[in-house]
């Protein structure tokens, strides 16, 4: 991804994604560089690039289950992270409230794709 | 609005690194956190008795008594501290440790600023967490079993009151043996089980008093074992997450749409797998996300991971985690 690409999406990012419901957003470019882009108090650990290298590297981990793994749900106790990855290898995690309402949750869902498409 | 001052205590040998520490946590936190410092246990201990501690951070390595000891040796005399351990040298078995001393966290020891910031974050977020599940009066995700445990071990005598909204309870122990359970006109493995089962309520350390009656007998070991396998099989109706009933549970095709199913132990082992091309290969993903998902949950207030959705077209596959192991399921079925 180019420099001037990549300014696109991180600017994309910004602009589509104000913070609302999302706990968190992160992820990483095509070629691994990572990004974050805001947090709430609670998780002021996703500001720390490393916390999105190991999840990218997770992500590596999974295709070994041999499955397509470019939308994917991790459900955790009090949170849900939200993933979608590009065709570039670019990706993106959102951490939401588990009781995400229907309508933020179809918001959520239709932006995740447009990040995917993105070009 | 005032805010509810905290007291801190950090407990580390490395003199110069507890001076930093300190340093920092004072600076960034000074308006609403006391920070103390302890360079021995034994200091640690005057300092716990002599102020209202709100959390502890302790260092893994120390001279005479380790911070896992230490946790253990405080655990029950408070009950209400939150605790931290922290570690250059972290690895999973120490880790493990460190947990099952009642860490509620267990952090890396920082050595860049932004390390160090990170821990501050982390401080200031247990901090601020409440024990709103599991038992109050020892930790979270601790069950009365781990306690009764732990007691027997120390061949304590007490009594173990138990309270819930719904149950109140008491378990007799002498000497490490347990002799008597009551709840509600329950007695004996009865209540002992009744009480096991509880998913959250408080108890507390009551002096030892003979009971009114002996209604347990054996080994502590079998009547927790015994009670807690009750309690599960009065539970398995309502859960399949525990991966050894759902290989007990599983048909020759589990269910229509479904076309691979791999059921692992808590330790990565395979106990079943259904048209699983690679089952060992799957097991090994499973724990590498497993691992991932608790590094995660260290930095980050999100639990423990509970599943893991791949929407691929035109499969679906779920990855299930629980205490005793993973399941694997991948199917033709869409997204919820």
């Amino acid at each position: 991804m180019s420099a001037s690409s990549s300014e696109t999406l991180i600017s994309w990012i910004e602009g589509t994604f104000p913070m609302g419901e999302a706990l968190a957003i992160g992820g990483q470019l095509a070629g691994g560089l990572p990004f974050h882009h805001g947090a709430t108090a609670e998780f002021t650990g996703c500001m720390d690039a490393e916390l999105w290298s190991a999840l990218g590297e997770a992500l590596n981990d999974v295709a070994t289950l041999d499955c397509d793994a470019s939308r994917s749900a991790w459900v955790f106790e009090n949170t849900i992270l939200w993933i979608a990855t590009r065709p570039d290898g670019g990706w993106i995690g959102v951490f939401t409230p588990r009781d995400l309402s229907a309508e933020a949750r179809g918001t959520l869902q239709t932006r995740l794709e447009q990040f995917v498409a993105l070009t | 609005m005032s805010v509810a001052r905290k007291t801190v205590l950090l407990v580390d040998d490395d003199a110069q690194f507890l001076d930093i520490l300190q340093s920092l946590a004072q600076s960034a936190n000074g308006e609403t956190w006391t920070v103390l410092a302890a360079e021995t246990t034994a200091l640690a201990l005057e300092k716990l008795q002599s102020n209202q501690v709100d959390l502890i951070v302790v260092d893994l390595r120390m001279p005479v008594v380790d911070g896992v000891q230490f946790l253990q040796l405080i655990r029950n005399k408070y009950p209400h501290l939150k605790k931290i351990i922290l570690s250059g040298h972290l690895d999973g078995s120490s880790r493990s440790a460190a947990t099952k001393a009642g860490a509620e966290l267990v952090l890396e020891k920082p050595i860049t600023p932004e390390g160090f910031q990170n821990v501050l974050a982390a401080l200031g977020e247990l901090l601020r967490w409440q024990n709103e599940e599991g038992f109050r009066g020892v930790l979270r995700r601790v069950g009365i079993e781990d306690v009764i445990q732990m007691e027997c071990l120390n061949r304590a005598s007490l009594v173990l009151e138990v309270k819930s909204p719904a149950v109140r309870g008491k378990i007799f122990l002498r000497k490490g043996e347990l002799l008597h359970a009551e709840c509600d006109g329950a007695s004996g493995e009865a209540a002992l089980q009744q009480l096991l089962s509880l998913a959250g309520g408080e108890f507390h350390h009551a002096a030892y008093v003979e009971p009114p009656m002996r209604t347990l007998q054996g080994s502590w070991e079998f009547l927790v074992m015994e009670a807690m396998r009750k309690r599960d099989e009065a539970s398995g109706e309502k859960t399949t997450t525990d991966p050894a009933r759902a290989v007990e549970n599983v048909p020759a095709a589990p269910l229509p749409g479904v076309t691979e199913m791999v059921v692992c132990g808590q330790d990565g082992e395979v106990l079943h797998s259904w048209q699983s091309g690679d089952a060992a290969r799957r097991s090994a993903a499973l724990t590498l996300l497993s691992q991932s998902a608790q590094r995660l949950a260290s930095v980050l207030p999100a639990g423990a991971l509970e599943r893991v959705e791949f929407f691929g077209r035109p499969e679906r596959v779920v990855a299930r985690f629980s205490e005793q192991g993973a399941i694997f399921v991948r199917g033709t079925t869409g997204p919820e």
